[in-house]
């Protein structure tokens, strides 16, 4: 199955255009920390670019305040960017009025981290599913009852549940509820952000499952964010790895695991294997606080192990080093630790 | 999808049956209520013809809150009063929360300068007491009911638009509320469709102990002879002839006074009870 | 063998809801022992967080706890008056929590939280009465603060609670744990919130600290990586009562109970790729358990004694328990 993933993302680079394209995108908010001295606005995402392919899944990962889920946002327009731009197909939307937008409303998609959050807590989940369906007149009043009994059953819940109240549900199934909502628009991209990280690992398995069944069925494509790298590898197809509000690699998902070649990513990779002891032998490795946003250089300069002066100057730029693989990094990250990689 | 609407609304019932506070709120005021609308009509007495041979009599099994200084039977004037007063608060309460939570949702959900000018436009009205500035609105606007009905929709109105306003701001950050600008839903919609039932409920609240206050206002503006004009009894202006025959009729003044505490005590109770209500039930999945 | 920090035989806890009484803790027995880490592995719904404020008296008004007994130290919990508990809580036993923010005073910088424990510290040992800081206590706070990796403790001690991140707080809370050098430590989901790089470093502090203080440390958490890295022995939880107990690395080679074996297969399977192997069903609601067991309806080596009575738990060779017909 791995093999095959890999040569997905190959066969179609180059054969198809992409599905959405975001370039140089930026995305700056209010800043709220109340230090003294801290800049007016802060840089969430910052001059980020990236292209998502028809029927492709690809994963986003970094840490929380990395600006992953604002990527994921500002693609669907919740957040207008301060720079960049996003296309979707041929059309550039990154400054659309909503009313030009609406159109577009239906291809693109979201689910949400939580799944209780995400439903009108005053709405069954029959109405929750009507809305859309209406709205965008996919059926008729008459069918409509039927339509949300198809689609209840399509993600795997009883259409008995089309009268109960969100509250009444388990996390498991109003995620299910949310994917079936996102699915009546038959979109053409879905942004899962953080989908399955406040559900139990039981039912994480079934959601990660059906997401994948979703996907390879309809052919869509979807923008999978995640802080945990196991999730991003059962189900994506390429991989983005963001520190402070930038891309640093992005390689299809067995060449990054295998071998990453950016420091931070390393260090993510390191923190799969838990094992404690050989952590603590590893003591140096000084948290900081991350003043990555503040400085011009590389944001990962104060934690990196292999920066050198240069990298003080400015970020460094995302390269292609290999087929399919960038990473923004002067040094390359040649050093990999020999024992790491032996364990993963 | 009528299954899971009659479910919700048998549970919230019971709820408020277990609520002690929101029961006796609620059964007071449903006497009042009862009381001035079919308590009114059934009088057997006139609220307005006078009987002067019957003048200040106290209270009897005839006359039970007995007579005032024309010898209208008390009862039946707080009776019909006590339904003015209630229909112009009320009014005035429904405008104001219908224009105030208007203008507090769009403020918030759109924001910007049209957010900021009514937030200082609140205000400046909440800067004054909110009977000092009924007056002052009724010496500007002129006597009579409308105007009572007008000056109360005033002193409300920063109230319903801040609460509005401030619980919308909650509201539209939820995820729901960008699943529904996902889907393409208008504005307007979002507004009315997603988020005004989820801020109903601190409204109503609001709502109920605005009608009561709402009383207070009419009864007292009233009283000052602003308001409603005799003959048409209000219990402001029972109030204003009992002050007057104090010293002869004393049951006048105090009675009807009673009653407006009475009124006053149930609708306060009602909106202290549904505030449980409404609050805790938010937060029942216990993380476990 | 040491006797338990903790003791708890038969720990019941239950809290009205409409429509009845739910049942979050069934008849919880277990040990915490001096210098060992216990993990209490579990889903939402298994009654591990609820096991731990029930130890720790933490429960709203409503709930009812009972138990055959609670023991720190030998010394009986169940007859302590709430003062007295209080003074234990806070200074012998340190909790921490998913969030950090309701450790802190909203009003007072992290130094004066800081100085607060050396306070405690002194009055618990008995060195003066409301307990004074000692001199130094500045120095030491940097000291700590450097040991958990923040760069630049002096600038932390000035801030207020709200001016730190999530992460930083939990940090800066777990530095005040370790400043503390409490006999036991009841840590729920810990480092859920964090990120992977500072929950790695965590968990070594916590591994310092049992290693070097030999606090008991009971460590709540659903990961069960985490729990694998860093516990000496584990307990199941479903649904309220603990359905298996033994050493880490049996538990992780040789899972007895079914639950265990379906968390784990899903745990590891995603390291392993390959499809994830589902547990069907969901828990039991919250007023419809069944008579028998638990996790009959969902298990996948239900036989017919399973729905007739609650297994009760059997003990094995090594120390392990298990809730299960399978074994006896």
């Amino acid at each position: 199955m791995i093999v095959d993933l890999a040569t997905r993302s190959e066969h179609q680079h180059g054969e198809t255009p992409p599905l959405m394209r975001i370039e140089g995108l930026t995305v700056e908010f209010p800043n709220r920390s109340r230090e003294p001295g801290a800049p007016r606005r802060f840089r969430a995402v910052d001059g980020l670019s990236l292209e998502i392919r028809p029927g492709e899944v690809l994963g986003l990962v970094g840490e929380s305040g990395s600006g992953k889920t604002t990527v994921g946002k500002a693609l669907l327009r919740l957040y207008e960017p301060a720079g960049g731009r996003v296309w979707f197909r041929d059309t550039d939307i990154t400054h659309l009025s909503e009313r030009r937008l609406k159109p577009y409303r239906r291809n693109l998609q979201m689910i949400f981290q939580d799944p209780l959050a995400s439903l009108n807590p005053r709405h069954t989940v029959g109405r929750a599913l009507e809305i859309p369906l209406l709205l965008h007149r996919i059926c008729k009043r008459s069918e409509v009852r039927g339509a949300v009994d198809r689609i209840l059953s399509e993600v795997g819940l009883s259409p008995t549940l089309r009268d109960r109240f969100p509250h009444e549900l388990s996390g498991g199934q109003l995620q299910r509820v949310a994917i079936g909502r996102a699915l009546t628009l038959s979109p053409a991209l879905i942004v899962a952000d953080e989908a399955v990280s406040k559900l139990d690992v039981s039912v994480r398995a079934q959601i990660l499952n059906l997401f994948k069944e979703v996907q390879e069925r309809l052919g869509l494509s979807l923008l999978f964010i995640t802080h945990d790298l196991h999730v991003a590898r059962y189900l994506c197809h390429r991989i983005g790895v963001m520190y402070f509000g930038k891309l640093v690699e992005l390689a299809p998902t067995e060449t990054l695991f295998t071998s990453p070649r950016h420091p931070y990513t390393q260090a993510l990779l390191g923190t799969l294997d838990k094992d404690l002891e050989l952590a603590e032998r590893d003591e140096g490795f000084v948290i900081g606080e991350d003043l990555g946003a503040a400085n011009e250089g590389c944001r990962y300069y104060n934690r990196c192990e292999i920066r050198t002066a240069r990298c003080r100057i400015a970020h460094p730029p995302l390269e292609r080093v290999e087929r399919e693989h960038d990473i923004a990094c002067y040094e390359r990250g040649s050093s990999f630790p020999a024992e790491r990689q032996a364990k993963s | 999808m009528a299954g899971g609407r009659r479910r919700a609304w048998r549970r919230t019932w019971r709820a408020v049956l277990r609520n002690r506070t929101a029961l006796a709120g609620l059964v007071i005021t449903l006497i009042v209520a009862l009381g001035v609308s079919a308590g009114a009509a059934l009088a057997p007495y006139s609220p307005v013809d006078m009987d002067f041979a019957n003048i200040l009599a106290p209270p009897s099994w005839m006359h039970p809150l007995g007579t005032d200084s024309f010898g209208r039977d008390v009862l039946t004037r707080v009776l019909y009063g006590g339904r003015i007063s209630l229909l112009i608060s009320f009014t005035g309460v429904l405008i104001a929360a219908a224009a105030g939570t208007l203008a507090g949702m769009s403020s918030a959900y759109h924001g910007g300068i049209t957010d900021a000018g009514l937030m200082r436009f609140s205000d400046l009205l909440f800067s004054f007491p909110s009977f000092v500035l009924a007056l002052f609105l009724m010496v500007v606007l002129g006597f009579g009911v409308q105007n009572v009905i007008l000056a109360i929709a005033l002193v409300y109105f920063p109230i319903f638009a801040r609460l509005a306003r401030n619980t919308t701001l909650l509201v539209k950050e939820e995820p729901f509320v960008q699943a529904a600008r996902l889907m393409g839903q208008s504005s307007l919609r979002i507004l009315f469709r997603e988020i005004l039932p989820n801020i109903a409920a601190p409204l109503v609240v609001q709502a109920s102990i605005g009608i009561a206050f709402g009383i207070v206002i009419e009864a007292g503006l009233s009283f000052l002879g602003l308001g409603v004009q005799p003959p048409t009894p209000s219990l402001g202006v029972i109030m204003a002839d009992g002050r007057e025959y104090f010293q002869r009729g004393p049951w006048v003044l105090t009675l009807t006074g009673l009653v407006i505490s009475i009124a006053l005590l149930g609708l306060n109770l009602l909106g202290d009870g549904l505030r449980d209500l409404t609050d805790p039930r938010l937060r029942k999945r216990a993380e476990l | 063998m040491t006797a338990p920090v903790i003791e708890v035989r038969g720990l019941r806890t239950s809290f009205p809801v409409e429509g009845g009484r739910l049942d979050a803790v069934r008849g919880v027995d277990f040990d915490l022992r001096q210098g060992e880490v216990l993990g209490l592995i579990g889903e939402s719904g298994s009654g591990k967080t609820m096991t731990g404020l029930s130890v720790l008296r933490l429960l709203p008004e409503a709930a009812e706890t009972e138990a055959q007994s609670l023991r720190f130290k030998g010394e009986d919990l169940l007859q302590l008056s709430d003062e007295a508990f209080r003074a234990l809580r806070g200074t012998h036993l340190a909790m921490v929590f998913q969030n950090p923010a309701g450790a802190f005073n909203p009003a007072k910088t992290i130094a004066w939280h800081m100085r607060e424990i050396f306070r405690r510290k002194a009055a618990r040992a008995g060195r003066s009465e409301e307990g004074d800081a000692p001199r130094d206590w500045r120095a030491e706070t940097r000291r700590r603060l450097a040991e958990i990796g923040i760069a630049q403790p002096s600038r932390i001690l000035k801030l207020y609670p709200h001016q730190l991140s999530g992460g930083m707080l939990q940090r800066v809370l777990i530095a005040m744990v370790l400043a503390l050098e409490p006999d036991v430590i009841i840590a729920d989901e810990p480092t859920t919130n964090l990120d992977n790089i500072v929950e790695r470093q965590i968990l070594v502090l916590f591994r310092r600290l049992q290693k070097r203080l030999s606090v008991a440390i009971m460590f709540i958490t659903h990961d069960m990586t985490v729990a694998a890295a860093l516990c000496d022995r584990i307990a199941v939880m479903y649904a309220g009562e603990i359905v298996e107990i033994g050493a880490t690395s049996d538990i992780f080679h040789d899972p007895k109970h079914p639950y265990t074996q379906g968390l784990l297969a899903t745990a590891t399977a995603l390291t392993r790729g390959g499809r994830l192997r589902e547990i069907p069903g969901e828990l039991p609601g919250a007023l419809d358990a069944p008579p028998g067991c638990l996790f009959e309806p969902r298990c996948p080596h239900a036989r017919a004694e399973c729905r007739a009575a609650r297994p009760a738990m059997r003990s094995l060779a090594g120390e392990r328990q298990v809730r299960c017909v399978l074994y006896g």
